[in-house]
């Protein structure tokens, strides 16, 4: 009922305008074309296209694509301006359909005074979205990190609204919501594991992105599938002018980008890989310790390529991949004895995309997806026999993953300065392998072989508009409709999406969305770290959907001279079926991994419901020899579900009141670049135990007998445990979190290339932020034991040098 | 099988966790809920037992210092009630438990009870219980087959019923074997021992399995018990026990509260010592207190 009350308003809204418009009867051309990069023809997302004295104007799409069609007339003055670009402004002679490619110059190419003047059209105060952050880039390298690895994700763990886990880890908390509500894309490729390392780095090579954007609510039709946000990163074409190359050279990694035209202007390609090298040095002095028995490691990389073609204005063609693994091994051996332990884990991803104009309104995109997670454990031993081919061996391999084949259309419409629509589908196809075991045993003889797969059908169907109704008014309504099947069952749900803008004077405007998402693929984790044994499994007839509903309303206010912006944002979101594991319930099952697929993991899980809110304030200055930003989150997350804690609400391990972000870069010269980050949290909500004591369940059967006669007291009561009492589940809290970062970075132009040294130091003051608590016995003369609660830390003050170089 | 163990996370804390005396800092007792010592009852009534027992002792908080496990404590006040008598239990300290014999105070099906334990210094707690009513075994199936993670062939057990329509009802499977065996006795010093031959008994194993079972979705359905498997001594893969072979199966009618603290026993039971497993609260149905008063009904 209430979406078509929505939807009869917006077609009433259509129609109104359609009648005011008709009178005029003028005659209207389109201006479109493609903004792209100066020097490296790689195309533009975002950038702001705007009739210069008025509020008519559009953004391009993701491939750099706009379009503008307005009244016939002798003169338009259009402008192209974004972040960090130098502003473009054209006159056109409207009087017929006009192509037009525009080239931005990067503002590292320019002085900066000439950039930061030029913002006048890229106001945060316009735009009809909210709850959205955009990255640049650039800003990314700039930003201290730990080890002198710059990482996407722990970036936007800096911005309000954003949490990040425990210490050192890449995953991202928005809005009360875990790790797994986030739709993470790369290239339109889902990216199932983000974590290198157990969760201490993510698997985002900087060098390789264009684009990195967060949208945690308000979230625009054309996504869906998860509840809490959607990071959307886009990969660097490659450069088609020239040969272009960017490095590195860290602590425990280095990372080569080469990117050039394969046919000069049309075709270009682009390869970035990224590898640690602790097990290159390491395995000698492994080998030399263990005396030749043993070697060991542990490495992880990264790989993305793309490749594109050019066919002219209607056609384009874009081949991308990601690749990355992380493996740990080793091996021991002696005369009698080999054993072979691997652990691995990695995703895969591959995007075709096709672009193609069908007139100068209309763009489409079509992409064939491709994206594989896969965590691999295998373990090999073989014991000589005392005659040849008597050799016993054990080989036992366990695997899980997700694998989805998808295929996306999307098609752009650009039929006035009032309206851009957005129309498209997504069909995913999801295979789910939730564990496969091999095992081959020689000496009992035995063979077990057990792979379960589970196939689902996963599609969304959209249709968006972003209607400018009068000068003041900015909305973005849209409607998803998705659809979910797997194991005989099936689920249809409407996701109504609304967001608008109202502009109170010129850089001031006042902002409200809604919206509601579902998510059918789950993930399993009982860690709070990014473990790769944390399992995707979709949605069944006993697991439902889960669901969330998300009111925002917002501030977004522009400092133009200062080139500052301010947003104040409020949000409410309730989340339901959200899943958790059921108390006892593990699915690392330390003994005896065999007996880990007999535990069916829908029986380890439990449904329940979320709610949070809280205010976020962002204050950032995105250009200029000072940039930065201020973060500060206040919010409050509470769960609820039938099967833990008593039926009682709790607080989640990740709820956090206060979150406070301060970043700052500073440019002293173009040679000299100092930045730092100061963070602060409040801890999270732990459960620890109060007490112990000893619980004796009744005796059911005759008492055990081996020999002897049980005593009395075993005739009605079992064994005796030692048991905890918890109290109220994460009821304790850890101590705050707070920490500073500084670095810096020394560039230095030469003949053929530009260097950059860049000195860091991660934790500044070495504060020691809670890890993990663990109660540990201490004991004392006389042989009496005390218990005490230990706070563990991971990281003290890390300091720590990269080189970079540039051609 | 103790290949995970080597998977490098545990590896990876360590080193990260190397430098203890940097790393770690004893969290001060001030900044945490301390626990308090809370009064612990257990005591499970059935129209088939032959005395009422129930056990008292005390928790202690986590933190501090650590005496040694707490026992059953003497000195409480046992009243045990069912509206129109009552009977106040006995510490009995060879047998370490409080008890009454059941001619007493005679416990039957449907009948709801009333438990309280006094102790001066500590809160008092009460507690109540509904004895459930009797549900009959229609059938019990032995099987055998290869033997998991052993060599040899394993027997295995289930129990069948059928469950009273329209009534929630919580069920524990349980049982036995009793067979012929040999004892080790020792001699006397500088003597060897001996095997000498002996009756022993051993329960039934349900291993993943869990023998506490509800009739949710199965309400007035047949009631299947998951396989619980003989427990044997054995000796290079063979079954050593001589006749008279006996397996006794039961099937208890249990009330909630005991259903709900005994499987959470269970599973703490199967997670102990993992340190990635989710934490496992036992709920009380003890007032002011811990522990269990719960109620069965047996069939044999």
């Amino acid at each position: 009922m209430k979406h078509s009350l929505v939807f009869l308003c917006w077609c009433v809204g259509w129609l109104l305008e359609a009648r005011a418009q008709t009178p005029a009867a003028l005659k209207r051309y389109t201006i479109s074309g493609y903004v792209r990069e100066a020097g490296s023809q790689e195309a533009l997302i975002g950038v702001h296209v705007l009739q210069a004295g008025t509020s008519a104007g559009t953004v391009t799409n993701t491939y750099g694509f706009y379009s503008l069609t307005l009244p016939a007339q002798d003169r338009v003055t259009l402008t192209f301006s974004l972040v960090g670009y130098q502003t473009v402004t054209r006159s056109v002679d409207l009087r017929q359909n006009t192509q037009l490619t525009i080239e931005l110059t990067s503002g590292q190419q320019l002085a900066e005074v000439q950039v930061t003047g030029n913002r006048e059209a890229e106001k945060v105060s316009e735009s009809p979205q909210m709850s959205q952050i955009s990255l640049p880039v650039s800003q990314i390298k700039k930003i201290p990190a730990l080890l002198g690895e710059k990482d996407v994700l722990k970036v936007l763990q800096l911005m309000p609204g954003v949490q990040k886990g425990t210490e050192g880890q890449t995953g991202i908390y928005v809005r009360g919501g875990g790790p797994d509500q986030n739709l993470i894309i790369l290239d339109d490729a889902v990216v199932y594991n983000a974590n290198h390392l157990f969760g201490f780095f993510s698997v985002f090579n900087g060098d390789a992105l264009k684009s990195v954007e967060l949208i945690k609510g308000g979230f625009p039709a054309r996504y869906g599938g998860r509840l809490s946000s959607v990071i959307e990163m886009n990969m660097k074409e490659g450069n088609k002018e020239g040969f272009h190359g960017e490095g590195g050279i860290g602590l425990i990694a280095s990372r080569l980008t080469l990117e050039g035209p394969v046919k000069k202007g049309r075709s270009s390609f682009l390869v970035s890989a990224r590898r640690t090298y602790l097990d290159v040095l390491t395995q000698p002095l492994i080998l030399i310790e263990s005396k030749g028995q043993s070697t060991g490691g542990y490495y992880f990389y990264d790989l993305n390529a793309k490749l594109n073609y050019d066919f002219g204005q209607k056609d384009k063609l874009y081949l991308s991949g990601y690749f990355g693994q992380d493996k740990f091994y080793s091996r021991d051996r002696d005369n009698t004895f080999i054993n072979r332990v691997g652990l691995n884990w990695g995703n895969a991803t591959a995007t075709l995309r096709w672009n193609h104009l069908f007139s100068q309104r209309l763009f489409s995109n079509t992409s064939l997806i491709f994206s594989n997670y896969r965590f691999g454990i295998s373990n090999e031993s073989t014991t000589r026999g005392l005659q040849p081919g008597n050799d016993e061996t054990y080989t036992l391999r366990y695997n899980s993953g997700i694998r989805d084949v998808a295929l996306k259309y999307d098609l752009d419409f650009y039929p006035s300065p009032q309206h851009s629509l957005r129309l498209g589908l997504q069909a995913t196809l999801h295979r789910f392998t939730p564990s496969a075991i091999v095992l081959r045993d020689s000496e009992v003889e035995r063979l077990k072989q057990e792979v379960e797969t589970i196939h689902s059908a996963e599609s969304g169907l959209y249709l968006e508009d972003i209607w400018k109704p009068t000068a003041r008014w900015r909305i973005n309504g849209g409607l998803r409709l998705s659809h979910f099947a797997t194991r005989r069952i099936q689920y249809v749900r409407p996701e109504p999406r609304l967001s608008g803008a109202y502009i109170i004077r010129p850089d001031l405007s006042v902002k409200a969305s809604y919206a509601q998402m579902n998510q059918y693929v789950h993930l399993l984790s009982n860690t709070s770290i990014g473990l790769p044994t944390d399992l995707w499994v979709p949605t069944t007839d006993r697991i439902k959907p889960q669901q969330s509903r998300q009111v925002a309303a917002g501030l977004a206010k522009d400092f133009t001279p200062q080139g500052l912006t301010l947003t104040l944002e409020g949000y409410y979101k309730t989340m339901s079926n959200i899943i958790s594991y059921r108390e006892g319930a593990s699915f690392l099952q330390l003994d005896n991994p065999e007996t880990a697929n007999e535990v069916r993991w829908e029986d380890n899980t439990t449904a329940g419901r979320g709610w949070s809110y809280g205010g976020e304030l962002l204050l950032q200055k995105k250009v200029g020899r000072f940039s930065g930003w201020i973060g500060y989150t206040l919010s409050w997350t509470q769960w609820q579900f039938a099967e833990l804690n008593g039926g009682r609400p709790f607080y989640p391990r990740y709820d956090r009141r206060h979150d406070l972000s301060l970043v700052g870069i500073y440019e002293i010269n173009p040679r000299v670049t100092i930045s730092g980050s100061w963070v602060y949290g409040t801890g999270q909500a732990l459960t620890m135990p109060l007490a112990n004591y000893t619980a004796n369940p009744r005796q059911v059967a005759e008492p055990y007998r081996y020999g002897g006669l049980p005593s009395a007291f075993n005739y009605y009561f079992g064994y005796n445990r030692t048991v905890s009492e918890y109290g109220e589940r994460n009821s304790f809290r850890a101590e705050a979190y707070h920490r500073l970062d500084v670095s810096l970075q020394f560039h230095k132009k030469k003949q053929h290339h530009e260097r950059t040294w860049e000195f860091s130091l991660y934790n500044a003051y070495s504060r020691r932020n809670p890890f993990f608590y663990q109660l540990s016995d201490v004991y004392s003369i006389g042989n009496t034991s005390r218990t005490v609660l230990k706070r563990y830390s991971v990281f003290p003050i890390i300091p720590s040098f990269t080189y970079g170089f540039k051609f | 099988m103790t290949f995970l163990r080597t998977i490098p996370l545990l590896g990876l804390l360590l080193l990260l966790v190397a430098c203890e005396n940097l790393l770690v800092r004893e969290v001060s007792p001030d900044e945490l809920t301390r626990g308090e010592n809370k009064l612990v009852l257990q005591c499970y009534l059935s129209p088939q037992d032959t005395a009422i027992v129930a056990a008292v002792s005390l928790s202690r908080p986590v933190l501090g210092e650590q005496a040694n496990a707490s026992g059953v404590l003497p000195g409480a006040t046992v009243k045990l009630e069912d509206g129109d008598q009552s009977i106040t239990l006995t510490y009995d300290a060879q047998k370490l438990f409080y008890w009454a014999p059941a001619r007493q105070f005679p416990i039957g099906a449907g009948r709801t009870y009333r438990i309280s334990v006094l102790l001066p210094g500590y809160p008092s707690v009460r507690a109540t219980t509904t004895v459930p009513r009797p549900v009959p075994i229609t059938e019990v199936q032995l099987d055998s087959s290869a033997n998991q993670g052993y060599p040899g062939v394993g027997y295995y057990v289930r129990v069948l019923w059928r469950d009273p329509a329209d009534q929630v009802n919580f069920y524990q499977v349980a049982g036995d074997t009793e067979y012929g065996g040999q004892e080790y006795v020792f001699g006397s010093p500088g003597q060897p021992g001996s095997f000498i031959p002996s009756r022993q008994i051993g329960h039934f194993f349900y291993e993943e399995n869990s023998p506490f079972l509800t009739d949710q979705e199965r309400d007035g359905g047949l009631m299947v018990s998951p396989r619980g498997r003989l427990s044997f001594a054995y000796s290079n893969g063979k079954i050593q026990a001589d006749p008279p072979i006996l397996v006794r199966a039961y099937l208890l009618n249990v009330d909630e509260g005991y259903y709900r603290y005994h499987q959470a026993l269970e599973r703490n039971n199967q997670v102990s010592g993992n340190p990635f497993a989710e934490p496992v609260s036992i709920p009380s149905n003890v007032e002011g207190g811990l522990g269990c008063f719960g109620s069965f009904n047996a069939a044999k």
